[in-house]
């Protein structure tokens, strides 16, 4: 039986694209739809999801006992005259927020399309009119509100039992450096997933990046202790502008150890690491696609 | 009708007035072969090394592919797995790039309006882990009408009437792990259905599920196109489901386009009488080279290797010439070989049997599900 196809007229496709309000709108729920789908993923998985809640407490205490056992109490005489304050517990309390929120750019969100490629989903994804950038921003959105449970977890059991002490009326400027950090840190996370889309291995450019940007960033040690060169490349990471500034805020005494405007640094790490991360990502969806690589793992 | 739509139609009209669903123009795409040498291979690759990849480091999965599927139409491409059937669909769907040629899918281009064509295409992989296991059949079928960009309201309602329509409404909060491969499949077809594409591409849709589950989706299949006026293009390498659920059938074999017709049509190429088809057990290897040396006038023979074990003997197929006559031959040459006999038919061509013929090359291994 052949069908004479002139009885039949092509039809219309009601979906909205290009700059258009609706569009905007429709690729934001599907931001905020990935980000559910990956909480009711975690949440299938209990056990594992109050592991990943209480790890920034288990991780954080060999750190500060480390520390502590070094220096034979809470106040150290040369971090004071590195930095100003000798505080230690806040000292690493700070930094190690900023550890947890590393791993959400180059783990959560450089492994959210190798996530989809694991669960055998990532073509369904790719045929749908969506952005894939939403993938990353919908994992981003979901390890952010994780991290920030477990880092809430964190400051009550440091504060019980080590007795943290920071200073309150510096909070909202602190978060609003922290806000213009996870802008720039999304934008490298997205080159991550980018990246381990091609590379595939893609928890060693994980963990390449995650160790590199641990050292550069001013964690458990003043920025002043690494080399010149190193303090230099630390500028190009958003951590370590971003964990100096929340530190001149909340920690009472502290120095910054580097001179200049936290605020437009950030914002201008923001802007570049977006666009750079935007631009990755679209020569790697291409490049995926030319290849035919997409489904192999 | 929006200007763009407008647009759009001007485009696929042609000039004799046909309107196309799905136009490729010289289609093709082709893969580098990667040879691997081993962990230190890198070492030892010379200059002959270099000289034998760029003579034959490519494999053309497509070559110049034209096919024009008119709306409304299902479209079967058959071919043996390996054949260029799922590179054919990835192209389409946008998830591959070809290399030249151009796409047009509901009068888009593929290339430079993928987020239109996206929307006028629900896609139907095969395989078991497309979808979410550890979210429920609704969850699944919610979170992707989001990827379709459709809005809440109408993808609540739209979700519950394709459960319905599936009949898994009353399983529709169990999570995906505890369905059964077939009911899977079907969430997987709601999933491709939910912005009521008009365009469908189900690649071996069929596969790995039991001939009840099979039916039930062939059924389905039918529907979505006779009373939905779906346009449908299905890539199977099942002949039977080909030869019952399409309307017109690509033959493709090595990413050629070999013939592109009707089922009917396409069997009335093997006459009558000119099809023996002998199931054997155990054949010994050279009893194709056997048979084609005493039957010099056969177009084709052709030894199609069984799985004894899952219950599908071996079948040899001699096509063409006055194989009806050469029946005694055969069997007789089968015994010399003291191989055991299941049953032999002539005539009555199948789409297989076509293919064959076509290309000496066989369409399945271990015959039809």
């Amino acid at each position: 039986m052949e069908k004479n196809n002139k009885d039949y007229r092509l039809r219309e496709v009601k979906c909205p694209s290009g700059f258009t309000w609706a569009n905007v709108k429709a690729e934001l729920r599907a931001i905020w739809e990935a980000n559910v789908k990956a909480w009711k993923i975690d949440f299938a998985y209990p056990v594992s999801f109050v592991r990943q809640l209480i790890s920034p407490v288990v991780f954080m205490i060999p750190y500060l006992l480390y520390g502590l056992v070094l220096i034979g109490g809470t106040y150290s005489e040369n971090l004071a005259q590195l930095v100003g304050t000798g505080d230690v517990v806040a000292f690493i309390f700070t930094g190690y927020i900023m550890m947890g929120f590393i791993g959400t750019a180059v783990w959560a969100m450089g492994f959210s399309m190798r996530r989809e490629q694991w669960f055998g989903t990532l073509e369904a994804i790719y045929v749908t009119p969506a952005s894939r950038l939403g993938q990353v921003l919908g994992m981003a959105l979901h390890s952010t509100v994780h991290q920030g449970m477990g880092t809430l977890i964190q400051a009550v059991f440091i504060y019980v039992t080590f007795g943290l002490g920071l200073n309150m009326s510096g909070i909202l400027p602190a978060l609003l450096i922290f806000a213009l950090m996870l802008f720039a840190l999304y934008g490298f996370g997205i080159v991550i997933a980018a990246v381990s889309m091609i590379l595939k291995e893609g928890w060693i450019v994980s963990d390449s990046f995650y160790s590199i940007m641990t050292i550069l960033s001013p964690v458990a040690y003043p920025l002043t202790v690494l080399p010149t060169l190193a303090q230099q490349a630390s500028a190009i990471f958003p951590t370590a502008p971003a964990l100096i500034g929340m530190r001149t805020f909340l920690i009472y005494d502290y120095v910054p150890e580097v001179v200049g405007n936290v605020f437009l640094h950030l914002l201008a790490l923001g802007i570049v690491w977006i666009v750079f991360g935007v631009f990755v990502f679209h020569l790697t969806d291409k490049y995926v696609r030319k290849k035919g690589i997409l489904k192999k793992y | 009708m929006s200007l763009k739509m407008c647009v759009m139609l001007s485009l696929v009209v042609n000039k004799s007035g046909e309107v196309f669903s799905i136009q490729t123009v010289n289609l093709t795409k082709r893969f580098a072969k990667k040879r691997h040498r081993g962990v230190f291979g890198f070492l030892r690759r010379n200059q002959l090394d270099r000289d034998v990849i760029e003579k034959n480091g490519v494999t053309v999965a497509l070559n110049k592919v034209n096919i024009k599927i008119c709306p409304g139409e299902l479209f079967g491409l058959l071919g043996p797995n390996g054949s260029g059937k799922t590179t054919m669909i990835k192209c389409l769907s946008t998830i591959l790039i070809p290399d030249e040629g151009t796409v047009r899918v509901n009068g888009f281009d593929a290339q430079k309006e993928t987020s239109m064509v996206r929307a006028s295409l629900g896609m139907v992989v095969g395989g078991e882990r497309t979808l979410y296991w550890k979210l429920t059949a609704r969850d699944n079928l919610m979170y992707f009408a989001s990827l379709y960009k459709m809005q809440r309201a109408h993808a609540k309602r739209r979700v519950d009437e394709l459960l319905e329509m599936f009949h898994l409404s009353d399983r529709a909060d169990e999570r995906l792990e505890d369905y059964s491969t077939g009911m899977r499949q079907k969430v997987t077809i709601a999933r491709a259905l939910l912005h009521d594409p008009p365009i469908l591409l189900l690649d071996e849709p069929t596969l790995g599920l039991d001939p009840g589950f099979s039916r039930q989706i062939r059924r389905q299949i039918r529907e979505l196109s006779e009373k939905h006026g779906k346009t449908v293009l299905l890539t199977t390498h099942y002949m039977d489901e080909a030869d019952q659920l399409c309307d017109r059938v690509a033959f493709i074999n090595s990413g050629n386009i070999v013939a592109v017709d009707t089922p009917n049509r396409l069997k009335a190429r093997v006459k009558e009488k000119e099809i023996v088809e002998v199931t054997v057990y155990s054949p010994p290897a050279d009893i194709e080279e056997r048979i084609r040396s005493l039957l010099p006038d056969a177009e084709v023979v052709k030894l199609i290797l069984g799985d004894e074990d899952k219950g599908n003997p071996s079948r040899i197929k001699i096509i063409g010439g006055a194989a009806e006559e050469h029946v005694g031959t055969v069997i007789d040459a089968l015994r010399q070989k003291n191989v055991r006999i299941g049953s032999l038919n002539v005539g009555v061509p199948t789409l297989e049997d076509v293919f064959i013929k076509l290309t000496g090359a066989k369409l399945t291994e271990g015959g039809m599900q």
